[in-house]
Formats: structure tokens, C-alpha cells, sequence
């Protein structure tokens, strides 16, 4: 078969292999994205300098609410803080600073940005990683299942729970699941993502974090199981009308090789794009499940440094959100194109 | 297959009725037959029950219909009874079959190497690298020009033609004894219909192929079937040799069907194009007489009583009719 390959991919035989490479398809289309994230990035950096700064008040209001000072102190912490500048300077030399990788210094965390969102980017990324790992296995296999039993009572058990898990919203499924599992049974912590001082090294760290996260992880799973196991289901009923699954059945096939291999190829596409959309939702957007379980992710120092004015850190968060979802916006696109040969680089 | 007399029919079917949910017969006493070597064109109307009994042959049929009488043997062994494990067993390697839309008959996100390797893995024992020599032997021997660089290709890259020709090498891969060609050349363009229909002939004959070969194209049934099979709302009114059939049609609807095709010129003389009044019946509401009784032009009132019965006459031709057109020659 590796003959046969190689007698299909014979472009242009005069150029030097290095630079047909460089000249070829794939990595001009990663320029052109880099170049069309460094456009979305500035776009984020501008928009939200300009949205904070247009909110009333500022940090030195915040801690002048709590320390009681004089308007000279003020003023004084303001030109420190370059508070005092017109909006554009501000902006100019937040854009420089973040050029140098330098987020600025958050003084309610009394620590650099840069360090405070290194420490809970991956609590985060841990939180969505394995959401949404969960969630499309599961609702993709009860999709399956579903469409295979379309209208017997298999399929109707399933879409019924489907739609259970739909219609509930995901603070009450937390909440239920700290009252039953923590509360009542007592089988698993509260809240955290690891035992408070309990200094856990190796495994027994890994497994601790485990069963933090198990609750936050399946409660942010119901309702995007739900939404895979319906589009997975449309997806798969759609396919396995198509010519090439009778194709497929009449050479004789296994039924579950024609599922698994022929149908469910062509049906991951919708699930896909889903998956990009739960990672971008996810991203910035898991404050609620952060903040009922306790762990010091993303969504959560957003919200804090809503309340403390905290603009720092506040932009930090934003700018590291944004470029985790132009990345896995990027992966999906790839992966897209890994899955269905006819989408081009384009 | 062993212990078979050597003149039993390929593919034999008979009294063959297939109903939709509960008790609405889509088709009914529909019997022909295929021999090894023998090209059969089945034809008739859109939803006459052409492809459907297509697919109930291979055992294909969706399943809200059901077979509810009847016999499909295929080398003298009954279909219809045969558990679904089996049956599989048969397709893509005793029989196969060719469909309509080559646009869409193959999957678009495997090569076609690859899918012509699956079908020689599925039913023989062979290694990869054996599969795929022998997968690139069969596109060559469909005609797609540079057959080993194509190996890798996905379907999106080839003409409608080349795809039609590699669902072809795919139903041909395991040498079956009998291939169901659906309007295999309904959706290509003339030449290339010529083309396809040139391929199906040569390989039938190289192989000794029973060719069921549906479609609407009466042209085309008299360039390759030797027998005809004309179907109409359900049941087969007329059969026999192609010429004999075509050239001295006896039922009124076969008449009508070859009056409907295109002669002579549309330029001089405003010629119109004869057709059949009224339209198919729905299944539901098929008359309880000869279904064709409403738009036949040689409809008497015994028409309407019962189905007419097959009779057989000279020739090797039959016919389901009570007034039948021409004469007995």
C-alpha cells in the first residue's frame, strides 16, 4: 500500500523538498490563521480595555471603600497605578506590556497576573477537558443507540432522559449532587479541587483531584450530554439514509461495521463543530459551577476581579480565555478536515 | 453451491408479495427468473416495484416493508427464509448490486482503494497488501485510467462515471453469480451511459453473470437484456425475449410505454410525444381488478373482477391480460 501512496503524491518534482513543503497548502493556511488570530486578539485587547475602562470606578475606589482614605492618597495611588492617564495612553501601554508577556500586577492578589492566571488556567482546563471528553462520548454512544432503536422504547427511554438532562439547569444538578453525594451519603468532598492541607505528592494527588472534580465534571456534563445525544441522533438517522450506508450494507458488511465505520464518520461533523462551541462556552464561562463547588479556575477570578475592580487581572483573564478558544477553534478546524476529506484548506 | 442441477434458474423469484405496515401490498405474484449468463431487464414506471424488488433480492428492503408471501431463491436456496447472519454472508459475494446515483453510492470520507479493499476483506481471507494489489486490478479492470494513483483518491475527486465504475469494480470484487445493475445509468451523461453499459456487457460475459438490469430506458433494455420483465403498479404484466417483446408487444401498457418513447423529429411537423392517461395508482388504492384497467385503452368491464392470471405462450413469453393488443403471431 506505501507504493501506492507515494505514486498518488507527486506534485512538482523540481522544487527542493524543504521548500515545497513551505510552499505547500497546509502551512499557508496556518499563516493566514496566525494572522487572522493576531487580528481577533487585538480586537479582544481593545474591546475590553475600552469596555472596563467605560465602567465606573476603578481599583483605587474599591480599596479606598475599604481602607478609608483621603483624596490626596487617592490621587497619589492613582498616578501610581498610571490611573490618571487619558484612556488611549493607558491603553498603549497596556499593549506594550502585554507584547513583553507582562499582564500587570494585581494588588488586590498582591501578586503578578501572569502567576495567578498560571495557577488557574489549568483547573480550568482540567474542568473542560474532561467535560467535554465525557459529554461527547456518552451523548455521542446514546445518539447512536437512539437512532439505531428510532421510535421503539429504547429510543424513547433515552430521549426522555435526554431531555431531563436538557431541561435541568446545571446549578441545581450541582446542588443535587452535593446534597445526595456529599451531604447524605458522604462519599464525596464539598468543594475544592483537592484536600485543603492534606499536601497529597503522586498518585494519591491525582486521585484526590479526582474526586473533587468528579461532581463539577458530570454536572457540567448532563446538559451537554443532552445536546450531543439529540444531534448525534438527527446526525446518525440522517446518515444512515444515505446511499453509501445501503452501499455499504450490500457488500456485506457487519451491522456494526457499517455503524461504527460508515455511519458514524460522516455523523461526527455535527458533533464536532458542537464540541468547539461547549470548549468556547466552557472557557470563560464555567464561573457557576466554579463558584458553587469552591474551585479557584477562570470563571471565577473573572468575577472576582469584576467585583474589586481589578482590571488587571480582569483583562489577563479575557485575553487567556479568548486565545484558549481561538486555539481549540483552530484544533477543530483541523480535526474537521482530519474527518471529511472534501474540506479543503481554504 | 453443491448438488445443483446445472439448468435450475440462477435466481428464481416467485409469488413474491411485500406489504408496508399493516396489509397494504405493495406488490404481489410477482414471479421471473435470472439464468447464469442471461442479461434480464426489468422495467416500468417510477414506483412499479422495480428497485424494490431489487432490494428485497438482496435483502435490503427497509424495515417497515416485509416480505408476506413468497419465494426468492438464489442457486436454489429460499432468501426469504434465510436468518440475516447468512443472508450478509451472500452479499457483495454471490450476489451484488449496482446503484443508481454514483454521485452519492459511496462513502465520502474513505478512499475508494479502500472501500474496494473492505469488501475483498469482508468475504475473503486476504492480507492487506493482498487486498489492495488486487483492489487496484479491479479498477483496472473496470477501465479507470491510472487505476493505482486513484487507489487513494477520496470519491469527491472523480466524475460521475469513475465513481459509477468503481461501485461496479466494488460489486464485482468477489466474483458473484449475480449482479443487480438499478438504473445504473440513469444519472450519467449519454456517453458516458454508453460507456457503463459497454462495461456491464463485457463483464457479464467474462464472467458469466446473471445481470438483473432495471430500468425506464426501453433503448437501452434492447442494447443489452435478452429477456424482458415488465413491470406495472406492483405486478409483472409481460415477459419475454427482448426482441419478441419489444417488437410485438402484446400488453396494452408495454404498447403505451414504447408508443411514450421519443420518434421521429420534434423539428418538423409539431410531432407530439404519446403518453398513458391517468397516473400509477397509489398502493392503497389499486383497483381490485387488473390494476391497469383504469388507463387501458382495451379495458372491458370483465377487467374489473379479478386480476388477470399469467398466461404463459409460445415464445417463452407471458402475459397477465384479458385483451391483449397484436396477435398471436
Amino acid at each position: 500500500m506505501s507504493d501506492l501512496k507515494t505514486a498518488a503524491a507527486t506534485p512538482d518534482r523540481n522544487a527542493a523538498p524543504g521548500l515545497r513543503f513551505l510552499l505547500g497548502p497546509l502551512p499557508r493556511y496556518v499563516l493566514r490563521r496566525l494572522s487572522q488570530a493576531f487580528l481577533v486578539m487585538l480586537l479582544v485587547v481593545v474591546g475590553s480595555f475600552v469596555l472596563v475602562k467605560m465602567a465606573p470606578g476603578d481599583m483605587v475606589d474599591v480599596l479606598a471603600g475599604n481602607a478609608d482614605m483621603t483624596a490626596e492618597q487617592m490621587a497619589a495611588l492613582r498616578a501610581r497605578y498610571g490611573l490618571d492617564q487619558p484612556t488611549w495612553v493607558q491603553l498603549l501601554r497596556y499593549m506594550y506590556s502585554l507584547a513583553t508577556l507582562d499582564f500587570g500586577y494585581s494588588p488586590l492578589n498582591a501578586a503578578p497576573v501572569l502567576d495567578i492566571i498560571l495557577a488557574r488556567w489549568p483547573v480550568t482546563a482540567l474542568l473542560v477537558v474532561s467535560s467535554v471528553l465525557i459529554s461527547m462520548t456518552v451523548g455521542t454512544i446514546m445518539g447512536v443507540v437512539a437512532a439505531r432503536n428510532a421510535g421503539n422504547p429504547v429510543d424513547l427511554s433515552i430521549s426522555l432522559l435526554m431531555l431531563f438532562f436538557y431541561a435541568t439547569p446545571t446549578f441545581i444538578v450541582a446542588i443535587g449532587f452535593i446534597l445526595i453525594f456529599s451531604v447524605f451519603l458522604g462519599m464525596m468532598p464539598i468543594a475544592g479541587f483537592s484536600t485543603v492541607g492534606a499536601d497529597y505528592t503522586g498518585l494519591r494527588y491525582v486521585w484526590d483531584v479526582i474526586t473533587h472534580l468528579t461532581m463539577p465534571v458530570l454536572a457540567l456534563c448532563t446538559f451537554f450530554t443532552a445536546i450531543y445525544g439529540r444531534i448525534g441522533r438527527a446526525a446518525m438517522l440522517e446518515v444512515l439514509t444515505l446511499d453509501y450506508v445501503r452501499t455499504a450494507r450490500a457488500k456485506g458488511l457487519s451491522e456494526r461495521r457499517v455503524i461504527y465505520v460508515h455511519a458514524l464518520r460522516n455523523a461526527m461533523l455535527p458533533l464536532v463543530t458542537m464540541a468547539g462551541l461547549q470548549v468556547s462556552s466552557l472557557v470563560g464561562g464555567a464561573v457557576l459551577i466554579e463558584t458553587i463547588f469552591g474551585l479557584p479556575g477562570m470563571g471565577r477570578t473573572a468575577f472576582d476581579a469584576v467585583f474589586e475592580r481589578d482590571t488587571n487581572l480582569l483583562l489577563g483573564v479575557v485575553f487567556v480565555s479568548s486565545l484558549s478558544v481561538v486555539v481549540v477553534n483552530f484544533v477543530i478546524d483541523m480535526l474537521y478536515m482530519a474527518l471529511d476529506p472534501r474540506v479543503e484548506l481554504a | 453451491m453443491i448438488g445443483l442441477a446445472t439448468d435450475a434458474p440462477l435466481l428464481k423469484v416467485s409469488d413474491l408479495a411485500i406489504e408496508y405496515g399493516k396489509g397494504v401490498s405493495l406488490m404481489e405474484q410477482v414471479g421471473f427468473s435470472v439464468q447464469r449468463g442471461e442479461t434480464v431487464g426489468l422495467v416500468g414506471e417510477s414506483g412499479c416495484g422495480k428497485s424494490l424488488t431489487a432490494l428485497a433480492v438482496m435483502g435490503l428492503m427497509a424495515q417497515n416493508l416485509r416480505i408476506s408471501q413468497g419465494e426468492i431463491e438464489l442457486d436454489g436456496v429460499d432468501l426469504v427464509q434465510m436468518p440475516d447472519v447468512d443472508l450478509r454472508k451472500l452479499r457483495g459475494e454471490r450476489m451484488a448490486m449496482v446503484f443508481q446515483e454514483p454521485m452519492t453510492a459511496l462513502n465520502p470520507v474513505m478512499t475508494v482503494g479502500a472501500q474496494v479493499v473492505e469488501v475483498l476483506r469482508e468475504h475473503r481471507r486476504m492480507t492487506r497488501a493482498e487486498a489492495a494489489r488486487r483492489a487496484v486490478e479491479l479498477l483496472e479492470l473496470v477501465r479507470i485510467p491510472d487505476a493505482a494513483a486513484r487507489f487513494s483518491d477520496y470519491p469527491h475527486r472523480l466524475s460521475g462515471g469513475m465513481r459509477q465504475r468503481v461501485v461496479i469494480a466494488i460489486a464485482i470484487a468477489c466474483n458473484p453469480a449475480l449482479l443487480i445493475a438499478d438504473e445504473p445509468t440513469t444519472a450519467l451523461d449519454v456517453t458516458v451511459q454508453a460507456q457503463i453499459l459497454q462495461l456491464l456487457k463485457r463483464l457479464q460475459r467474462d464472467a458469466n453473470l446473471g445481470l438483473l438490469f432495471i430500468t425506464h430506458d426501453l433503448g437501452v433494455v434492447r442494447q443489452i437484456a435478452d429477456r424482458i420483465v415488465v413491470m406495472y403498479a406492483g405486478s409483472v404484466v409481460e415477459e419475454g425475449p427482448v426482441d419478441a417483446v419489444l417488437d410485438n408487444p402484446r400488453h396494452p401498457y408495454t404498447t403505451g410505454l414504447l408508443a411514450a418513447r421519443p420518434h421521429g423529429s420534434f423539428i418538423e411537423g409539431g410531432h407530439r410525444l404519446a403518453d398513458i392517461k391517468g397516473t400509477v395508482p397509489a398502493p392503497h388504492a389499486r383497483p381490485t381488478g387488473c390494476p391497469f384497467e383504469p388507463r387501458c385503452v382495451n379495458a372491458q368491464p370483465d377487467c374489473r373482477q379479478s386480476p388477470p392470471p399469467r398466461t404463459a405462450f409460445s415464445g417463452d413469453r407471458a402475459l397477465r391480460c384479458y385483451h391483449p393488443s397484436g396477435s398471436l403471431n
